[in-house]
């Protein structure tokens, strides 16, 4: 009987008349998107795409002439593509095993501690001690007999590049492994298949989203590492990022580096977009949801169980071993030539290094505690508010993490070289692309936990007489510090190590330790590359420690303190 | 001083992915100082959309809400002074008991004082008087909702809103909860609106209660002109249980009318403000508590199942026309019980059925 159209919209515009802390906040979050985000991408495309402020295809044109830069595009997508799938594999194995094995519980808990080894180094430490072992005068080649063997090119950087990587194939598949509901595994079961049919027929294609999302990851860390392939790839193989490094820090051609990091923004690109609308879209399994208790005997056949055991237990030794390695190698004189013991090498990081370890250290105690707020805020209007800009304000937020650490650093080097806005030189520049790069952890798992928590806590506070900054304040972030400071440990570990990006942007004025290894490598110092490294490794193992107690401390005052969490 | 609360002509329309959903249609009421006033309905039918706008969570598509004849559809929820208790309870996690139920109260900026006596009181009045030191996680459902309840009690508000709050607690509590919210509801002489779909909870508390239907109101009454004059079949249908026989009327005589219905006619009286006249088809509400097998005259049909639950028995009996009937005869050791397959005629109290019009829809 009424069918008379409604008067008003369904969206009133008064929502912000409602909530008028909501408009500073935006404003200062889009400007800063804009700035470090859109601004450098924008001029990097400005600078590939003109010539004399024409429009051109010709810069890209001279790139893609270059049978030399081409066989770069080429060598990338290859190692890309087989790094993604080796890594996948071997993170699969090691989630099956951690999740679906019965084990000692300690044995478990190694090997995953392990596995994070390669997470918290510097991007060097794998091919340093593989250099030690396979390169020239490598002990393994000499323990095996083995001579006239060259590790440098594509062997050498995929199985540096594979171990670097796999553990992020084996936390993201142990997620959705853990999650899987254990009922769906008994009705296969109960229903008369056996173990292995359940493997294929259940518990395989309910992990299908996530080796998706595995392979992409693993397809977009392998593209965009410049670490790795600088000290193994050697001439012959040449790939994108290093050919954009040398191009600019050795010909110093801009144009030209901007066209290749053009080129390897192409697939970032498209690697992201298909992880967002494609994998995003297909999980069939709720992370974090309740998971009953596993029943114990389940065995998927000796066979399958017995290789992955050997395979995680190799691959376990052999991380092992490559960090012995460096150990040994920070301790020596002069490796392979002269063994006897020494701590010169770390005198020497403590004295000319020093200058390195206090201005990395500065510059991540400055951009973690900035990090985490922008985390909060980002991922509380993202998530919490409907307002219309708030889908391209998440792209944008994490657009800087989706493309390679080179792209970011070339695109940030044009923009920020000249005036208005000359920042080149300084310390604001450093920390602003680990910033804008490296919260997007935050930024996810701040969005994630707040998806978990109903929106009807902050309703009540609401109810109960609060305006939107106290409900902000009392109750969205306490809830959410746990998400945050898992965020902020990120992105201190990833300001202690990364190079790709910042290698453009270091200075006399400030250096990196990532950068001073760099160094000691193209010198053939290796004890001091290995010392630089194991300084590192612990500094950020500290760092890290401390934060995750912090992220323990502060979720079991959320789940009520002394309670049954 | 208890207030009053005004709705007239709420609609609210959701957009869901492009498609315009008209989850509450033109919905006014009143609800009295001190009044208790339930909404009941069917799941999905728009309670808690009108809750919520009345809380100021949503704002109404159009209409007006006045609380206290002030109008309040675009105050922010936050200066309304409302209190809403939610169906998970909404416990801030991160604070102890105490701390949940003096947000409010530090809101207000009350002195630390007045802050304790006040959630000392608070705690008290719902029973919890030693448990301010525990975290939510702590606390069995009960407690939860006792404390929830406290939070927004301590503020005295003018109006409370309640949204399902029993519907996570078992059975028991439930029962026991539901005279314990009464209670402080009348005790404190607070307006209340609260939300269920548990027939049994709307017609123990409530004043009146609203039943609700696709977003719009069948009917507002007493619990016993719900449950005796349904306007409705769907609040016949949904209001205990019910038997509807179609009918035709013979002739009305004052309220009451001839109403010839499985070949046979019976005096029944004719619902509320309708008229009916003769020649009329109607649909005669039968309590199953009201119509039971007996051994003299009645309609005819066969028992297709019948079972024991102990105070009574409960039948189906399969009608010539097709249909169904559900009774319940009381059990008394001695009585005569049928059994599955026997023919039988089934006798009913016109007195406390009712016809309506038919042509209506029945709850789909
Ligand atoms: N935020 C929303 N967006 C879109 N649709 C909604 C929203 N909230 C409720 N609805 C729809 O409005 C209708 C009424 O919902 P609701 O008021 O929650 O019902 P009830 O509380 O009676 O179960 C439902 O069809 C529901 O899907
Ligand atoms: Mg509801």
């Amino acid at each position: 009987m009424n069918s008379s159209q409604p008067t008003e919209s369904p969206l009133r515009p008064s929502l912000l008349k409602r909530d008028p802390a909501l408009i500073p906040a935006l404003a200062v979050l889009w400007i800063s998107l804009a700035l470090f985000v859109l601004y450098p991408l924008g001029r990097l495309l400005l600078v590939t795409f003109t010539t004399e402020g024409q429009f051109t295809f010709g810069n890209l044109a001279s790139v893609l002439d270059n049978w030399y830069d081409r066989q770069a595009f080429r060598n990338s997508l290859f190692l890309a593509a087989a790094v993604a799938l080796s890594g996948t594999f071997l993170g699969y194995i090691y989630a099956f095993v951690v999740t679906r094995i019965p084990m000692p519980s300690w044995l478990k808990w190694s090997m995953s501690a392990v596995t994070t080894l390669p997470l918290i180094s510097p991007p060097f430490t794998s091919s340093i001690a593989l250099t030690l072992s396979l390169g020239p005068n490598g002990i393994l080649l000499k323990l095996l007999g083995i001579e006239n063997f060259n590790f440098y090119g594509f062997w050498g950087t995929w199985m540096s590049e594979t171990l670097t990587f796999f553990p992020v194939a084996f936390l993201t598949l142990a997620a959705i492994l853990a999650a899987i509901d254990p009922n769906l595994e008994d009705a296969g079961l109960s229903l008369g298949a056996s173990p292995r049919r359940v493997f294929r027929t259940v518990t395989l294609p309910l992990s299908i989203p996530g080796i998706a999302n595995a392979l992409l990851l693993l397809f977009a860390s392998s593209l965009a590492d410049f670490a790795t392939p600088l000290v193994l790839a050697g001439h012959s193989f040449p790939v994108l990022p290093t050919q954009a490094y040398l191009q600019i820090t050795g010909l110093y051609d801009l144009k030209g580096g901007a066209s290749l990091s053009f080129l390897l923004l192409l697939p970032a690109m498209t690697v992201y977009l298909m992880q967002r609308f494609w994998v995003g879209k297909k999980s069939y399994v709720t992370v974090g949801g309740k998971t009953g208790s596993r029943s114990s005997f389940k065995s998927t056949g000796l066979l399958l169980e017995g290789f992955a055991l050997a395979v995680c237990f190799f691959i376990t030794a052999f991380i092992l071993y490559l960090y012995s390695i460096i150990l040994l190698g920070a301790l020596v004189k002069v490796w392979g030539v002269d063994n006897t013991l020494t701590l010169e090498n770390f005198r020497y990081v403590f004295t000319h290094g020093r200058k390195a370890i206090t201005d990395t250290l500065t510059i991540a105690a400055v951009a973690t505690p900035l990090g985490g707020l922008l985390a909060v805020v980002i991922g509380t209007v993202v998530q919490r508010k409907k307002f219309f800009s708030v889908k391209a304000m998440e792209f944008t937020s994490l657009l800087n993490y989706a493309l390679p650490g080179t792209v970011v650093g070339i695109a940030y080097i044009i923009a920020f070289n000249e005036k208005p806005i000359l920042l080149t030189g300084t310390m604001t520049i450093l920390v602003a692309a680990y910033i804008f790069r490296y919260s997007a952890a935050g930024i996810r798992s701040v969005i994630a936990s707040l998806h978990q928590i109903d929106p009807s806590i902050e309703e009540a506070s609401a109810s109960l007489g609060a305006g939107t900054a106290r409900t902000f304040f009392r109750v969205t972030v306490p809830l959410v510090v746990p998400s945050v400071l898992l965020g902020m440990r990120y992105l201190f570990i990833h300001c202690m190590t990364a190079i790709s990006a910042t290698i453009f942007l270091v200075s006399v004025r400030w250096s990196l330790l990532t950068t001073r290894i760099l160094e000691c490598m193209t010198e053939l110092q290796f004890a001091q590359a290995c010392a630089f490294s194991i300084v590192l490794i612990l500094l950020v193992f500290c760092a890290t420690a401390v934060l995750t107690g912090l992220t323990r401390y502060a979720a079991r005052r959320i789940s009520g303190e002394g309670g049954r969490s | 001083m208890a207030v009053q609360l005004e709705l007239s002509h709420i609609t609210k329309i959701f957009k869901k992915d492009k498609d315009l959903v008209k989850a509450v249609d033109d919905v006014s009421l009143t609800a009295l100082p001190g009044e208790m006033l339930t909404f009941l309905g069917p799941s999905g039918c728009g309670k808690t959309t009108v809750l919520r706008m009345v809380a100021g969570f949503e704002i109404p598509t159009s209409g007006t809400i006045l609380i206290d004849g002030q109008d309040v559809t675009n105050v922010p929820v936050n200066r309304r002074d409302i209190g809403f208790v939610f169906q998970n309870y909404a416990l801030f996690p991160h604070m102890s008991v105490f701390e949940n139920v003096a947000y409010g109260l530090r809101v207000k900026r009350f002195s630390e004082e007045e802050i304790r006596r006040k959630v000392g009181e608070g705690l008290d009045l719902v029973g919890l008087g030693k448990a301010e030191k525990r975290f939510p996680n702590q606390l069995s459902g009960g407690e939860q909702q006792r404390v929830a309840l406290a939070r927004v009690l301590v503020l005295e508000p003018r109006v409370l809103l309640m949204d399902e709050p029993l519907s996570n607690l078992d059975a028991k509590l439930r029962i026991h909860m539901r005279t314990e919210i009464r209670r402080i509801q009348q005790q404190l002489n607070v307006t209340c609106l609260y939300v269920t779909h548990d027939q049994g909870e709307a017609l123990t508390m409530s004043d009146r209660i609203m039943v609700m239907h696709r977003g719009r109101v069948e009917q507002i009454g007493t619990p016993f002109e719900i449950y005796s004059d349904p306007r409705s079949l769907f609040v016949a249908d949904f209001i205990g249980q019910a038997n509807i026989l179609p009918g035709k009327v013979l002739s009305v005589e004052g309220g009451v009318l001839s109403v010839s219905m499985e070949g046979r006619v019976y005096p029944v009286r004719g619902v509320k403000d309708e008229a009916f006249s003769p020649g009329a088809a109607v649909s005669v509400v039968v309590r199953p508590e009201s119509i039971a097998p007996t051994e003299g005259e009645g309609i005819a049909g066969t028992i297709s199942t019948a079972t024991f639950l102990g105070g009574r028995l409960e039948y189906e009996v399969l009608l010539p026309s097709g249909q169904t009937i559900l009774s319940f005869d009381p059990y008394e050791p001695g009585k005569k019980t049928w059994k599955e397959g026997e023919p039988v005629r089934l006798n009913f109290d016109p007195s406390s059925s009712v016809a309506l019009p038919s042509k209506q829809e029945v709850r789909s």
